[in-house]
Formats: C-alpha cells, sequence, structure tokens
C-alpha cells in the first residue's frame, strides 16, 4: 500500500492520541500524521521557512506542538521547544541564542513570545490552550491562527534525507549561568529508535503516556522516539500530569509504558487501581521500590541527559541488576568513572564523575548551539562528554548513581544551575555573596534556596530577601526562584576555598519548611 | 573517527521523515 493511502484505512494504528483535561480528544493514525505534518511543512515553506531555520514552539502539551515539531524535521528546519514556564527575560534569551526566524505559541503565552522576540518574521498561535479555551484577552492576539499553516500536502518538497542536520533543539540548565542549547540531530532520533525500545521492551502494540512535558528530552525521545520512531507503537498525550486521571486514562487506552518521577508515585499512593495492562514504569537514574505501589508493573531504572539523547544506562525488565543500581551502560555508549579534580580513571567502587562516550550526533548530542566554548569544555580531550554526575561501579559492572554535580538541582523534574541563580542574587544590591543549593522538598525532589552573606549598605532582612525574590521572578522561570533567604556570615569552606555546598544542604533541610 | 563518515555508514538516506513514512506504509491494522 502506499503511502499516501494509508490515511483512508478503515481501521488503523494510532501514533497519536490526543486526551485533554476536558472535551473531546483526537487522534492520528500513522498515515494521517503523516499527512498532517506534510501538510503543515508546506505551510512552514510557504511562510519562507527553509532548511536549516530554527522555529521556536513555545507551547504546552498539545497535539500542535507534536504536529509542529515533526513538520520542521520535514521541512529540514529545526524545532525550538522551550520551557513554557520561562519568563519574558528567558524566553528572549532563547530566541536570540538560537537565531530563531519564527514562533509557535498559544494563545496564554502569545502577548509574552511577542514582546521577547520582536525580530521573529511571523508568530502563529494555536485556537486554544491545549484543549483549554483561550480567555477574551488570550484571544485578541492580533496573530494569524495555527491552522493556516496547513497547506497542500502537494505542494511539500521531497527532501534528500540528511542524517546529519539538526532535527531539534531543547535547553538544558548545567552548571553554566544560562540554559545551554542542545542540538539534536536527524541520527540522534533514529538512534533513539534502534536503541530505545530494547531499553525499555517497547513493542508494536505498545501504549506510552506522556505528561511530562514535550520540550524535554523524556517526552521527545525516551518516550516519543522510543515509541513511534523505534516501535511503530502508540503515544497518549496528556496536557500535562494528573494524579486524579493517573489510573483512568491508563486503563481506557491501554497504556503499556510510563515515565516516573516521585510525583506521581507520591500523589497516586491509596488510589484504586483499575484493571489495566501497565508493563513498565521508566525511572531516572535510582528507581525506588515502587512496583507495589504500581499494581506490580516492572519499574526500569534508566540514566540519561539531554546531551545523551536516550537512556545511555538501562535495566531492561528481563535483566537483573543490583537493587540501587541504575543498570549498566546501553551498547553504544563508552564509559569511564574518574576523580573529577585529577581525571585519574577509578575502577575500585570509588566515587567520581561519569564521562561518556559515543559519536556526535548520533549517540551524543552534536553540540551547543551558538556555545563553541561550553561546547569544547563539555568533552574531555580524547572525546569524553563530561555528565557531572557522580557515580560509582559496583558488581558486575551495575552503575550506583551518587549525586549530581553540587551546582545543579533538580526541581520538579527541571534541571535547574545554581550558578545561574547566583548570578542574578548578585545584581542585588547589599549582597555581598550567595550560594543558592537544593532542598529537599517531599513532591519536587528539592527546591532552590538562597544563603546570602550581607553587605555592609544591605537593606533589613526582610527587605533584601523581598528584592533577591522580585530580581529572581522577574527574570527566572517559577521554579527556579528561591523559596527561602537564610543569611549567614561566611559559608562554611571545603577544599581550595570552594564553598561547602553539601553542608549548607544540610543546613538548609534542618530549617523549618519554607513552602 | 570522522562522525560524518559513521553517519553515512549508519544511516545514510535515512531521517526522521524518511522513518516516519516507512512506518506509516509499514504499520499493520492488526494492532487497533
Amino acid at each position: 500500500m502506499a503511502v499516501g493511502e494509508v490515511g483512508r484505512r478503515p481501521a488503523r494504528h494510532p501514533l497519536l492520541i490526543w486526551e485533554p483535561k476536558e472535551g473531546e480528544g483526537a487522534r492520528w493514525t500513522y498515515g494521517e500524521f503523516q499527512i498532517a505534518t506534510r501538510r503543515l511543512a508546506a505551510g512552514l515553506a510557504a511562510r519562507g521557512i527553509t532548511k536549516g531555520d530554527k522555529v521556536v514552539i513555545h507551547c504546552d502539551n498539545s497535539p500542535e506542538m507534536v504536529l509542529a515539531w515533526y513538520a520542521c524535521a520535514v521541512v529540514g528546519a529545526v524545532g525550538v521547544t522551550t520551557n513554557t514556564r520561562s519568563v519574558a527575560a528567558e524566553m528572549t534569551y532563547f530566541v536570540q541564542q538560537t537565531d530563531a526566524v519564527a514562533a509557535i505559541t498559544q494563545p496564554q503565552y502569545a502577548a509574552m513570545v511577542a514582546r521577547a522576540g520582536p525580530g521573529l518574521r511571523w508568530i502563529v498561535v494555536t485556537q486554544d490552550n491545549s484543549g483549554t479555551p483561550a480567555s477574551a484577552e488570550q484571544a485578541a492576539h492580533g496573530f494569524e491562527r495555527f491552522e493556516v499553516l496547513y497547506g497542500d500536502e502537494a505542494d511539500c518538497a521531497q527532501r534528500t534525507p540528511d542524517p546529519m542536520a539538526p532535527a531539534g533543539i531543547v535547553f538544558t540548565s548545567g552548571t553554566t549561568s544560562r540554559p545551554k542549547a542542545v542540538v539534536h540531530t536527524h541520527a540522534n532520533a533514529l538512534w533513539a529508535a534502534r536503541v530505545g525500545p530494547t531499553n525499555i521492551t517497547m513493542h508494536p502494540g505498545g501504549v506510552y503516556l506522556v505528561f511530562l512535558p514535550f520540550f524535554h528530552v523524556n517526552a521527545q525521545s525516551w518516550s516519543m522516539w522510543s515509541t513511534v520512531l523505534g516501535a511503530g507503537g502508540t503515544i497518549v498525550l496528556q496536557p500535562k500530569f494528573s494524579a486524579s486521571r493517573f489510573w483512568g486514562v491508563i486503563a481506557k487506552h491501554d497504556v503499556t509504558h510510563i515515565s516516573l518521577l516521585p510525583i506521581v508515585y507520591t500523589t497516586i499512593a491509596g488510589q484504586t487501581i483499575p484493571p489495566n495492562k501497565l508493563e513498565v514504569g521508566v525511572f531516572g537514574a535510582i528507581a525506588p521500590p515502587i512496583e507495589d505501589l504500581l499494581g506490580g508493573v516492572k519499574v526500569v531504572p534508566a540514566f540519561g541527559m539531554t546531551e545523551t539523547v536516550i537512556h545511555a544506562t538501562t535495566a531492561a525488565p528481563y535483566q537483573h541488576i543490583p537493587p540501587g543500581s541504575m543498570g549498566t551502560p546501553t551498547p553504544g555508549y563508552e564509559m569511564l568513572v574518574v576523580d573529577p579534580v585529577t581525571d585519574e580513571v577509578l575502577t575500585d567502587g570509588r566515587i567520581g564523575e561519569l564521562l561518556v562516550r559515543g559519536t556526535r550526533g548520533i549517540q551524543l548530542f552534536l553540540e551547543y548551539y551558538g556555545s563553541p566554548d561550553a561546547t569544547a569544555e563539555s568533552f574531555t580531550e580524547d572525546g569524553f562528554f563530561r555528565t557531572g554526575d557522580r557515580v560509582r561501579i559496583g558488581a558486575g559492572g551495575a552503575i550506583f548513581y551518587s549525586e549530581r554535580d553540587k551546582d545543579m538541582l533538580k526541581v520538579g523534574g527541571e534541571n535547574v544551575s545554581a550558578k545561574e541563580i547566583e548570578d542574578l542574587c548578585r545584581q542585588v544590591p547589599g549582597v555581598r555573596d550567595v550560594a543558592v543549593v537544593g532542598r529537599s522538598h517531599p513532591n519536587l525532589d528539592e527546591v532552590p534556596v538562597a544563603f546570602v552573606v550581607k553587605g555592609p549598605d544591605a537593606a533589613a532582612d526582610q527587605a533584601l530577601e523581598r528584592q533577591i525574590i522580585e530580581i529572581a521572578q522577574e527574570n527566572l522561570a517559577d521554579f527556579k526562584v528561591p523559596r527561602a533567604v537564610y543569611y549567614v556570615d561566611d559559608f562554611p569552606r571545603a577544599t581550595l576555598d570552594k564553598v561547602a555546598k553539601n553542608k549548607l544542604r544540610e543546613h538548609a533541610n534542618g530549617f523549618p519548611q519554607p513552602f | 573517527m570522522d562522525a560524518d563518515v559513521v553517519a553515512s555508514f549508519q544511516f545514510t538516506g535515512q531521517d526522521i521523515p524518511w522513518l516516519l513514512a516507512k512506518w506509516a506504509d509499514a504499520q499493520p491494522d492488526t494492532h487497533c
């Protein structure tokens, strides 16, 4: 059967099922999805988008977002998916850093995107906010609707496949001050499609429930590239995680695979589990013993970063690994554990930094767009990527996660750079020095708190705290805003006079909860 | 190792639209 005829099959296998919070859902078969993305590609081309152009896609989870991303790939353009909790200052940086030429967004974000990207050639706006109607004020954005991008499929030009060409950009925070633009190539997606299904035992009848944001690698690669490009399975897309609908959606769509975060199992605890077909839950790094809580589903640990594209370590459900480990290296990735100061290779179980090697643009990301220095600094001379994560090798080669880099926070699944927050806080008059650390949080893993050393011209404690919070709210996404400010005379110090952030974390966890 | 050489060996003639088209053509109806 020719590709063009697939969309007219009477009974077809769904690629994408949209499950909004309320109202009618929608579904696209593989044939329908291909036709839709080719029509959108024709529309993008008609609006001047050509190979290599960067198109910002600033949306909460929605079918338009997914279709637009794949339409960019058809054109050869690059979908830049950005965190929707970003404020205008961050959005301006995303637009400028990627040389973006156009944007696709939702009514709720249209005014902010327009303010942040005055040089964009065009902006189109979806009709609603991920299934929720726009307010009258939001609907009066004045931009063209997303639907105008639908062109004639016959006008979609054929393009010679270029596997090493960029396909997408995802921003990630590290230990640098500003988020970095991670470039994924088409070959990265093809690679994820090859190894992802094996890592999580995905199959053609598999159904992956995606409630994590599509602007992150977990949804784009771990979930969708593994399921759709790798196995011909189905994605069920929700606007966001819903504890109250969790089991209902899983049962309704015969979901077989999910991604797991602490907020999932802490908020569904105690719920009645209906008959379901859930097979696998994929947990980043260390998988806690939560299989009983999920009705006996197999919980698979996996380690990966935006830069490693897909799970770089894992333990498929049929493999036996020591409890508490994150599995063994995925074939195709070389790994070393080294002393983070001396680079001595550690093979005796000591904790060190995890280094990962693969071909850039295939197993590993291509580059940080517009940041050649950051790209160079993230690799060793012999091509190993520095993950910044501390691990140790245990019996049988299983890798045990120890801790993330001291300047990286994990807030509700979002990577947060302590340095980015600190650099901003130092702009407040009266802040002589500041150290941001993560304080434990029951649902979000951790939240940022700031330890501040006041200078002689500092305002009173409460006023200074207010100034710090205000500048953070103005310039940073809400999950990066410090939840509390603690004043100290000086910081505890480690070797080389570095701030001992582990001690500050202990202090922070000893204070009453500020949230 | 030149990444482009590796890529040309592993993925020549392939990209995301190519793979989607393959699935659209090959995905059987039996999993509905």
